[in-house]
């Protein structure tokens, strides 16, 4: 068995993601990343060290491929100390005609994603000492006017954080989510629209965050850190928000 | 992971079960703490165990009643004179006395100590943190800034109940929060609150036992159980987090 420490990323080939990948792999935690794209997922095969990195493409909304999944990462003896849920989508939401499946798919790709990890890994026991975070949005709690499926689904992932962390603390796991405010990182859609109309995007995030900036992954990836660490045992159930204090 | 080296932290309440966790975790992470409160007992025997691990000049004691506008107005002052910038505040002190005995109407003076002092605290310092366009304030909040007490949690204790104020001034740490973060912002100076749960404190054992039976990780909080937290908000690595109540409570307030 490895005497690594070991990290699944749900969602972890780009964007936020890719950056959460990254920090893993610096720490020397061997990291386990799960995503839906063959391209990507093989392209974080060629960036990062092949011991510290197993990939898995996945569609974790999807429960039987979850548990299948899960049980090659389980025969492989992986024992999983952290989980990250970072998988999600806003993208496909951005309509002005909502239609019902524009809800169920923000459920499916926000919460989902999220939902059956944690709770085939419950099941499939390979875990010890677990701390979960779940990457919501500061959307989920109807700031920075994102669109309504979308806004619901990261609400329902907030309060699935905090439902099921008084069961998950009997087991002393910690389970957590952050909302990050609106993430500005290369080619990422704040990065298009910024490039596309500066002023616009200038005068909107000084109208809308306190802070007046974007927010960028290293804001995150601070507080994963923290969250993952000893110094945080006694916080669960918790939403923590890196918004800069948007509206 | 945290590096507090530069920092100049003004702590209130500094001699309190937590305030004094809270100086010495910020000054083994290389910040100076410029530590206040009414009663400096306490502080005093903390500096001797700095001593001994060479850090005694990161404590600066200061004997202030913090419900006395003219000494802090004073206090700054003669901070200023010697070129001393706070650049974080943990308004940390707080009228919170043991529930043992009924307390006659402590209305007044809640409101005093927790709420008008810390406006006060913040307008005084926050000048020169606009000024400077930097700056860290974290005020102590409770979990009774979310949630109302559970007066069950009490019931053993012969006429006595969680005061309204006490509640009202915890939500009210709360409001201060976020209007400060919405206000100062622009001037990259960030506002949070750190709302503890209870901590053990040798209270009697049935008190404890009933007390963490509303705790999902089923203990009260360890005096030390919040260092990492008032690093953490103190450090560099939140500056993106303002207007924020961070609550840390094993769970409690989730119920």
């Amino acid at each position: 068995m490895s005497k690594l420490k070991c990290a699944i990323v749900c969602g972890g080939t780009y964007g936020l993601g890719f950056e959460i990948t990254k920090y893993f792999v610096e720490k020397k935690i061997k990291v386990i990343v799960l995503g839906r794209g063959k391209k990507k997922l093989d392209e974080i095969k060629r960036t990062f060290n092949k011991n510290l990195v197993e990939t898995y493409k996945c569609d974790l909304s999807k429960i039987g491929e979850v548990n299948s999944i899960f049980t090659k990462i389980k025969k492989k003896k992986n024992i999983i100390n952290y989980l990250i849920c970072n998988a999600g989508n806003g993208k496909n939401t951005f309509v002005l005609k909502k239609t019902y499946q524009d809800y169920i798919n923000a459920f499916n790709q926000n919460l989902i994603t999220a939902v059956n990890p944690i709770e085939v890994l419950i099941y499939k026991k390979n875990f010890k000492d677990l701390k979960i975070i779940n990457i919501a949005s500061i959307a989920g709690d109807f700031k920075g006017s994102a669109p309504l499926p979308y806004s619901l689904a990261k609400n329902s992932l907030i309060n699935y954080t905090k439902e099921i962390s008084k069961v998950f603390a009997k087991k002393k796991i910690l389970i957590n989510s952050i909302s990050p405010g609106h993430i500005f990182q290369k080619n990422n859609n704040w990065y298009k629209k910024y490039k596309s109309n500066k002023a616009k995007i200038k005068k909107f995030i000084d109208n809308n965050v306190s802070l007046k900036r974007f927010c960028v992954p290293g804001d995150i990836i601070n507080v994963i850190d923290f969250l993952l660490s000893k110094k945080s045992d006694y916080i669960t159930g918790i939403d923590i928000k890196v918004d800069g204090k948007s509206n | 992971m945290f590096n507090l080296t530069g920092k100049n932290i003004l702590v209130t309440g500094a001699a309190g079960l937590l305030g004094l966790e809270f100086v010495f975790s910020l000054i083994k992470y290389g910040a100076t703490c410029y530590a206040i409160d009414i009663n400096i007992k306490e502080l005093k025997k903390l500096e001797l165990k700095l001593r001994k691990k060479n850090l005694s000049k990161k404590l600066q004691i200061f004997k202030i009643d913090i419900t006395n506008t003219k000494q802090l107005i004073k206090f700054e002052k003669n901070l200023q004179k010697k070129n001393i910038f706070i650049d974080t505040i943990i308004n940390n002190a707080s009228n919170n006395p043991p529930p043992k005995k009924l307390i006659k109407s402590s209305w007044h003076k809640d409101i005093d100590v927790n709420l008008t002092s810390v406006k006060n605290i913040i307008d005084i310092f926050s000048k020169k943190m606009i000024k400077n366009k930097t700056g860290n304030i974290i005020n102590i909040g409770s979990d009774l800034s979310v949630i109302a007490p559970d007066q069950k949690i009490y019931a053993d204790i012969k006429n006595y109940i969680k005061p309204l104020s006490y509640s009202v001034t915890k939500h009210g740490i709360v409001g201060i929060t976020k209007y400060y973060a919405s206000l100062f912002g622009k001037y990259n100076v960030r506002v949070n609150c750190l709302s503890p749960g209870g901590v053990f404190n040798n209270q009697n054992k049935k008190f404890v036992k009933k007390v963490s039976k509303y705790i999902p990780l089923g203990r009260m909080a360890n005096k030390n159980d919040y260092n990492g937290f008032i690093v953490f908000l103190s450090s560099n690595e939140t500056k993106y987090m303002t207007g924020h109540n961070l609550v840390v409570d094993g769970g409690r307030t989730i119920i």
